[in-house]
């Protein structure tokens, strides 16, 4: 009843917030002058009679608030000869050179305008009219005639990466059907793609449109494909470069320009693909207008041709008032996320308290509960150093160790291959990988030594790596999703949609590991890796033989040494731009439950960092310190960040990207089995590991159990970072409840029976069972609901009232998650 | 209870929007009289924006609304038309964005007149057409069939169009690739499909000699039939219509329309004893229409991807079929039952052709080959790799030559061991579509820019082009006056050119003439010269010794003078001795007398040498005035027979270059003629076509 009045409340209370909130008190628009205004682009030049150039004019207030002004600023032409101007679109009149004065709120500038071949047309180029016409309207999208087998018998190649073959396919696969010289309107490409007959994908543009002009155009100049070289995109410009949207329904329209390699431009706005990668903040148009929605943050993409450029938006409450509250800083972690949420106008939670704080690092770093000693030790000290000390000391526990090698073992997919990976060769191969993390080993010479080596898959285990995987594209795969989180795969078949990545850089990368030889050793189980010195890696359009060339860098000279000795030198150091923020990155994913790219093994331009300072100064230190993970984790786990409780306050409530509070986590499945085992006091026996070992210890990727299937420990079938299953689902509650494991060990451990017979008292074991459970004391509320059902019944009775709440304390969500 | 509630629901929120209609239709349609038909009014939308999905072939969701009773019956989730109470319509609530899911799918709603017809229709009673009468048959019927399959010439005159249309149905500024081409087996005709229409051609004068219009949209196949007095073109537009139209050759009318396709038709033919017709598309089905009333005989369901030929047998038995994938299906025609199944095509079928025996049948493919069949096992009995890259089009010649031509823009004939007899000039572009045309042993064959070529198949010669976009009459007959007025310009010049060459011939005659008669004259004159030279001469010569003799005498009576003074002297030398002596004076005196006497004679005989001396010199003058003329002559005649010879020399080229002159102008004149008639054949045309216009406008 209580709480139905709340809700009610509640509700009401919204309801006046909601009537009153409108009221501004702080309105953008002519009465409150801007600090600054912005014009882009820069400089214009037109080229040619059908050139035409969008400009923006972006008002900055004092407080960081921006608002598009384009319509409202007052536009002034030099010379209105030269150019035409209609809204904020300029077009070519006759050649000269002229400026573009743009004032808006007592600020003045003036952009240089350059006209050139004003009245000369361009003759219609298939690859930079019509190609971006199938892009921008859906037609080459993986679901529709991008698929590889095309739809309803036609096919376009995904994303165009093919203009060659597209061509083909338009015009001479089936002569007589796509297109009809002799009647360009009514050709099916056009009656199609206008709705004009019946389309499963529907209409995609209007007659008389832009789009469909090209086409048209393009068909009446006898359906040409482009003769020579045709210069390709060298830039894309997505303007502005930044926005702060006042309220829901705030506007502000974007600009797309691309650049090219004979050094002209256009104003590819209407061809740009715009995407939002949170369209509950920011949604944006396909004619590029982004609109604010809730608050918060997103990233606006525009992608044409191979190139996906993103720009941040930040959505903010209407009139917000905001103050950032004083927060001591203990890191520089600290200092980077406390700057990203001053932007974005969120406040940190509180620092959590010493049981949440001991529970979760405990959790974090070693992966077992504090005992009861350990527990009473912590509170009791006073010591105002004693959550770093903490840190410090499980730092230096065995149990680190295994939790690294664990996650290293899921990257390295340790685990048994019928017919090609024996036990041997896994358990060796884990070993050696034991052996790397426990001596502390510096990551970057983990990875060099592991991606170059050579010999037997017994004699020296970190070849196990190339018996994993046999498959040179494959390996190749790998290597950039582990160690620079970047998915490649896609640029195999077509240029990457969504990254820069072509297929020509997929080739090259995987030219590095084209020279692997493999032969079998004595044992027949035993795989012999070296340096073949031979085999190339072909370019599957045209059969190029690719060189080996560095992801994003620079082509190394291979001749006579081993290619792979080469890439590792680059791939894992300082040059390599990727490497030091991935790791940093993954480390980071591990405490916060979420990594600053997330998921941590798809970087990629429109998947962008949410704070890439913090990205780059933890990749940085990570440098800095020898790629010795420890230290990262320990500026991690000391920072105020890491502490912030999970209490929400009004301004991070939906937050859940930027670490303004902790993230309530579920357990991970070896964790979660460890400390049941751990809290019931009992052991776990599983293959080739002697009883009483931890799941986390297991070496083998095969090896599981019903209950660690369930809550999703990863089996090592590929290097995914989706391989481990976070998601609750309703087999884990049920398995929970009546599987079981938890039945089943409460009657193994009888952890109840254990300390009544040692005469403790109902509350004493209560404690206990809390503070191994949940690193807390019970409270006074339960002790009385306990005490309560207690003193009702016969103490015959109270082992099976105290099983019971035993039952539900690890059934409960503070059991299962990390708060 | 919740079935009632949403009923309650959906009644409420149609009723809203029903009001809300039958305010704006009841005010815009005030001919409300005339009723919404499922035929007339309701198919059309159906068609354009259902059909893809819900039609016979794919019944998504197990919803047909391509025809009347299927649309009643409706579908998986039961009857979607309740007749009278359009609100209560699954498929309006569905249209209308009442409930979901919204139809057409991924589409903007549907225009609300469009909704408002439907909603009149289905609270109109949902009629099939107007007057509530039971399905009256649109199509007559129509009786075509011939008594047996007839492979042999027909008797009579193989049938050539009559008067027919020769005003295009449209010109297009750039041309399309050629689609479909065929030829009649027995006669010298050519059909070309164009935009909209075909165009009939004659193969031997490669003139336009007919128009069929075919507003339907482009035309994909042309088939003659057997006897050759059929054309079936079969096409339509692009996902939206499909049909086959059979043509009757000799008048150009429309014998009947079938099929309904949703896609345009891709392959047809009709049999041999023209009852039945067999057609496919994108539907992956073929499907065998009865001609006589147009109904669906039988449906093939056997392919999997869409059907590029079909092909009935010349003895009517067997019809082939082949798809997209390389599949290729023998049939029996009349009723569908699977004959054989010929594996073997590695990609898309083209084309199929019979051989006239219907023992052999060839097919082309994408796979660049062109392989036969034989009917009794069905097995392979030549394959060859006919066109790099697809072949794109086969076709077996009356004697049994193939011809065919492919991506590698050729155009071949072969024998039929696959050894090539010919190729021809190769094309700009892909070669799309051949036909060899028995009556006048010419291969036809066009590309993928519209250029049609014909070639004399034995020699290989380009006969020259057939157009697939011909000009408009009106055009024609500019261009025709044009090249008329040019001819005749021409001729004019022509004629005063032959006239100014024979002049020149003329004049160079007659100072040859002249020249003649100049050399004769002077011969002449030259030959009484000499003959006065001769004569004179002699003259000459006579004098000459007349005064030699005078000559002679004096200087005979000056010797004897000389003598005599001798005398005279000693006998005056004795008289002076002897001056007495009489005798001796006497003697002296004598002496005396004689010596005058002499000298007196030589005074006499001097005299006459003078005389003598006058007249040589007189003959001798005259002599010298002849020889004078003598040369005189010579020269003339010389000079004459000079001119002569180049006189002569000239006369050649000059009356050749007359007569030349003339036949020009006569064959400038034969052009006038020849454009006269050009520019009065469009002038008819042009006529018939006005009056053909006339009629039909009269007739509506």
């Amino acid at each position: 009843m209580k709480s139905r009045q709340r809700l009610v409340f509640c509700i009401t209370w919204l309801f006046v917030l909601g009537c009153f909130v409108p009221n501004p008190t702080n309105t953008y628009g002519q009465d409150q002058a801007p600090a600054a205004i912005r014009v882009y682009p820069a400089e214009i030049k037109l080229n040619t009679s059908r050139d035409r150039q969008s400009f923006i004019v972006q008002a900055v207030f004092a407080d960081g608030i921006t608002q598009d002004a384009t319509a409202q600023a007052t536009v002034t032409l030099a010379d209105a000869a030269l150019v035409r101007q209609e809204g904020n679109m300029l077009y070519p009149v006759a050649d000269g050179a002229t400026e573009l004065k743009i004032e808006f709120g007592g600020h003045t500038q003036t952009i240089p305008i350059t006209v050139e071949q004003a009245t000369v047309d361009r003759p219609i180029s298939f690859r930079l009219d019509v190609m971006p016409v199938f892009m921008k309207s859906g037609c080459n999208m993986g679901s529709c005639h991008g698929a590889a087998r095309g739809k309803d018998g036609f096919r376009l190649s995904l994303f165009g990466f093919d203009p060659e073959g597209d061509h083909f396919r338009l015009t001479r696969e089936q002569s007589t059907r796509r297109v009809n010289l002799a009647l360009p309107h009514e050709c099916l490409l056009v009656e199609k793609s206008s709705g004009k007959v019946p389309h499963t994908g529907g209409k995609r543009f209007e007659e008389g449109s832009e789009y469909y002009n090209t086409l048209i155009r393009w068909l009446e100049a006898g359906a040409p494909n482009d003769q020579g070289e045709v210069p390709k995109v060298v830039k894309v410009e997505l303007y502005p470069e930044n926005g702060v949207l006042d309220g829901e329904g705030s506007e502000q329209r974007l600009s797309v320009r691309a650049t090219y390699s004979d050094g002209t431009d256009r104003d590819v706005t209407s061809l740009a693909y715009f995407m939002t990668n949170n369209d509950n903040s920011a949604g944006v148009t396909q004619e590029g207008v982004v609109t604010a929605a809730n608050r918060g943050e997103a990233f606006i993409m525009a992608r044409f041709e191979t190139h996906t450029v993103g720009r941040q938006f930040i959505v903010l409450p209407k009139g917000l008032q905001f103050q950032f509250p004083e927060t001591p800083e203990n890191n520089y972690i600290d200092t980077l996320v406390n700057a990203k949420l001053r932007k974005l106008r969120i406040s940190p939670s509180e620092l959590c308290t010493d049981e949440a704080f001991l529970r979760r690092v405990y959790l974090d770093i070693i992966g077992v509960l504090p005992e009861v000693e350990e527990f009473d030790r912590f509170i009791a000290s006073t010591d105002p150093n004693k959550r770093e000390l903490l840190v410090d000391e499980l730092l230096e526990r065995k149990e680190f160790v295994e939790i690294w090698v664990m996650k290293w073992a899921e990257l390295l997919q340790i685990r048994e291959v019928p017919n090609r990976v024996s036990y041997k060769s896994a358990i060796r191969y884990y070993n050696w990988l034991q052996d790397k993390i426990a001596n502390n080993v510096p990551l970057d010479k983990m990875v060099q030594e592991l991606l170059a080596s050579n010999g037997g898959t017994f004699a020296n285990a970190a070849t196990n790596y190339y018996q994993n995987e046999t498959d040179t594209l494959k390996t190749a795969e790998n290597v950039a999703q582990v160690f620079m989180g970047m998915r490649i795969q896609c640029a195999q078949c077509h240029n990457h949609p969504f990254d820069q990545w072509t297929m020509d850089d997929y080739y090259s990368f995987s030219a590095f590991f084209s020279q692997i030889g493999r032969k079998g050793g004595e044992d027949p189980r035993e795989l012999i890796i070296f340096n073949s010195g031979g085999g190339e890696v072909t370019h599957p359009v045209g059969g190029r033989v690719m060189p080996p060339k560095f992801l994003g860098g620079a082509v190394p000279d291979v001749a006579g040494k081993d290619r792979r000795e080469v890439l590792v030198k680059w791939l894992a150091s300082a040059e390599n731009p990727y490497f030091a923020k991935n790791l940093a990155n993954i480390v980071w994913a591990h405490f916060f439950g979420r990594g600053i790219i997330e998921p941590v093994d798809d970087v990629r331009v429109s998947n962008p960092a949410v704070n890439p300072e913090l990205l780059e100064a933890l990749g940085t230190k990570f440098t800095e310190y020898n790629y010795d993970f420890k230290k990262l984790v320990r500026d991690i786990c000391t920072s105020r960040t890491y502490q912030l409780s999970t209490q929400a306050n009004e301004s991070n409530a939906s937050d859940q990207a930027n670490f303004a509070k902790a993230e309530l986590r579920r357990l991970r499945a070896e964790v979660l089995l460890d400390c049941i085992s751990q809290v019931t006091l009992t052991k776990n026996k599983f293959p080739g590991l002697p009883l009483g070992a931890r799941a986390v210890q297991i070496a083998n990727g095969n090896t599981s159990t019903y209950f660690l299937t369930t809550f999703g420990r990863a089996t090592r079938e590929s290097v995914c970072s989706c391989e481990v299953k976070m998601e609750p689902n309703l087999s884990q509650a049920l398995h929970l409840l009546n599987g079981e494991t938890i039945n089943q060990k409460m009657k193994q451990g009888n952890l109840i029976g254990l300390r009544l017979q040692e005469g403790k008292s109902w509350q004493d074991v209560m404690t206990e069972m809390y503070v191994a459970a949940f690193s807390r004391k019970p409270t006074e509320k339960e002790i009385a609901a306990i005490n309560e059902i207690l003193t009702g019944i016969d103490a015959a009775q109270h082992p099976q009232v105290l099983e019971d709440i035993f039952w539900a304390v690890l059934n409960s969500r503070e059991f299962v998650f990390n708060h | 209870m919740i079935l009632s509630i949403r009923s309650i629901c959906r009644r409420l929120l149609c009723g809203t929007a029903l009001l809300a209609f039958c305010s704006t239709s009841a005010f815009a349609e005030d001919k409300a009289d005339e009723k919404v038909t499922y035929d007339d009014h309701i198919k059309p939308i159906f068609r354009e924006k259902c059909g893809s999905c819900h039609n016979t072939d794919k019944k998504t969701a197990g919803l047909d609304l391509m025809s009347y009773t299927a649309t009643m019956q409706g579908g998986g989730s039961g009857v979607v038309i309740e007749a009278g109470d359009a609100s209560a319509s699954y498929l309006y609530d569905v249209v209308a964005h009442i409930s979901e899911p919204y139809m057409p799918p991924n589409s903007e709603k549907l225009p609300n007149e469009t909704l408002a017809i439907i909603a009149k229709w289905i609270d109109g009673g949902a009629l099939e057409n107007s007057g509530s009468k039971p399905i009256a048959r649109k199509k007559p019927k129509v009786s075509l069939s011939l008594t047996g399959a007839p492979t042999g010439r027909p008797e009579g005159d193989p049938p050539m169009p009559g008067p027919m249309l020769l005003e295009p149905v449209i010109t297009t500024t750039q041309r399309g690739a050629i689609t479909a081409l065929a030829t009649s087996p027995w006669a010298p005709l050519a059909a070309v499909a164009g935009q909209k229409q075909v165009l009939l051609y004659n193969t031997n004068t490669l003139e336009l000699i007919g128009v069929l219009p075919f507003p339907e949209g482009t035309p994909h196949v042309l088939k003659f039939s057997r006897n050759g007095s059929l054309l079936l073109v079969a096409g339509g537009r692009g996902a939206y219509q499909g049909l086959v139209v059979l043509f009757d050759i000799k008048t150009g009318e429309r014998v009947t329309e079938i099929g309904d396709e949703l896609d345009t038709v891709l392959a047809a033919d009709i049999s041999a004893d023209q009852t039945l017709v067999a057609l496919g598309g994108t539907s992956k089905i073929v499907k065998v229409y009865k001609i006589e009333d147009g109904q669906l005989l039988y449906e093939i369901k056997k392919h999997t991807e869409w059907i590029y030929a079909v092909a009935f047998s010349p003895d009517n038995v067997l019809l082939a079929t082949a798809d997209r994938n390389g599949g290729l299906i023998i049939w029996e025609g009349i009723n569908g039952r699977e004959f054989l199944v010929l594996g073997g095509h590695g990609a898309a079928i083209n084309g199929l052709s019979w051989r006239i025996d219907s023992n052999l049948l060839a097919s082309c493919s994408e796979d660049a080959s062109i392989r036969l069949w034989e009917m009794e096992n069905g097995t392979m009995v030549k394959n060859w790799g006919a066109h790099s890259g697809g072949c794109s089009s086969v076709e077996f010649a009356l004697d049994g030559r193939i011809a065919s031509c492919g991506r590698d823009r050729l155009t071949q004939l072969w024998n039929q061991d696959g050894a090539q007899i010919k190729a021809y000039e190769a094309f700009n572009d892909l070669a799309l579509q051949v036909t060899f045309c028995d009556e006048t042993n010419r291969i036809i064959a066009g590309d993928w820019t519209g250029t049609i070529r014909v070639w004399d198949a034995a020699e290989g010669t380009l006969v020259g082009e057939l157009s697939p976009n011909p000009p408009p009459l009106a055009d024609r007959i500019t261009a025709s006056t044009q090249a008329l007025e040019s001819s005749k310009t021409e001729h004019a010049k022509l004629v005063a050119a032959a006239e100014a060459a024979q002049t020149a011939a003329t004049k160079v005659q007659t100072e040859l003439d002249t020249a003649n008669k100049a050399v004769t004259d002077n011969q002449t004159l030259l030959d009484t010269a000499k003959t006065k030279v001769g004569e004179q001469q002699k003259v000459v010569e006579t004098a000459t010794a007349a005064k030699a003799e005078s000559d002679k005498a004096v200087a005979e009576g000056e010797a004897e003078l000389v003598t005599l003074n001798e005398v005279l002297t000693k006998a005056k030398e004795e008289a002076a001795k002897d001056p007495n002596n009489a005798d001796l004076a006497k003697a002296a005196e004598e002496a005396q007398n004689q010596v005058n006497a002499k000298a007196a004679a030589i005074v006499e005989a001097k005299k006459v040498v003078e005389t003598k001396a006058t007249e040589l010199k007189a003959a001798q003058d005259q002599l010298a005035v002849h020889q004078k003329e003598v040369e005189t002559y010579t020269a003339n005649v010389d000079t004459a027979q000079k001119q002569v010879a180049t006189l002569t020399e000239s006369l050649k080229p000059a009356i050749e270059a007359a007569a030349a002159a003339k036949t020009a102008a006569d064959a400038a004149a034969g052009v006038v003629t020849a454009a006269e008639a050009k520019l009065k054949h469009w002038q008819d045309a042009l006529a018939f076509a006005q009056q053909v216009n006339q009629q039909a406008s009269a007739a509506e």
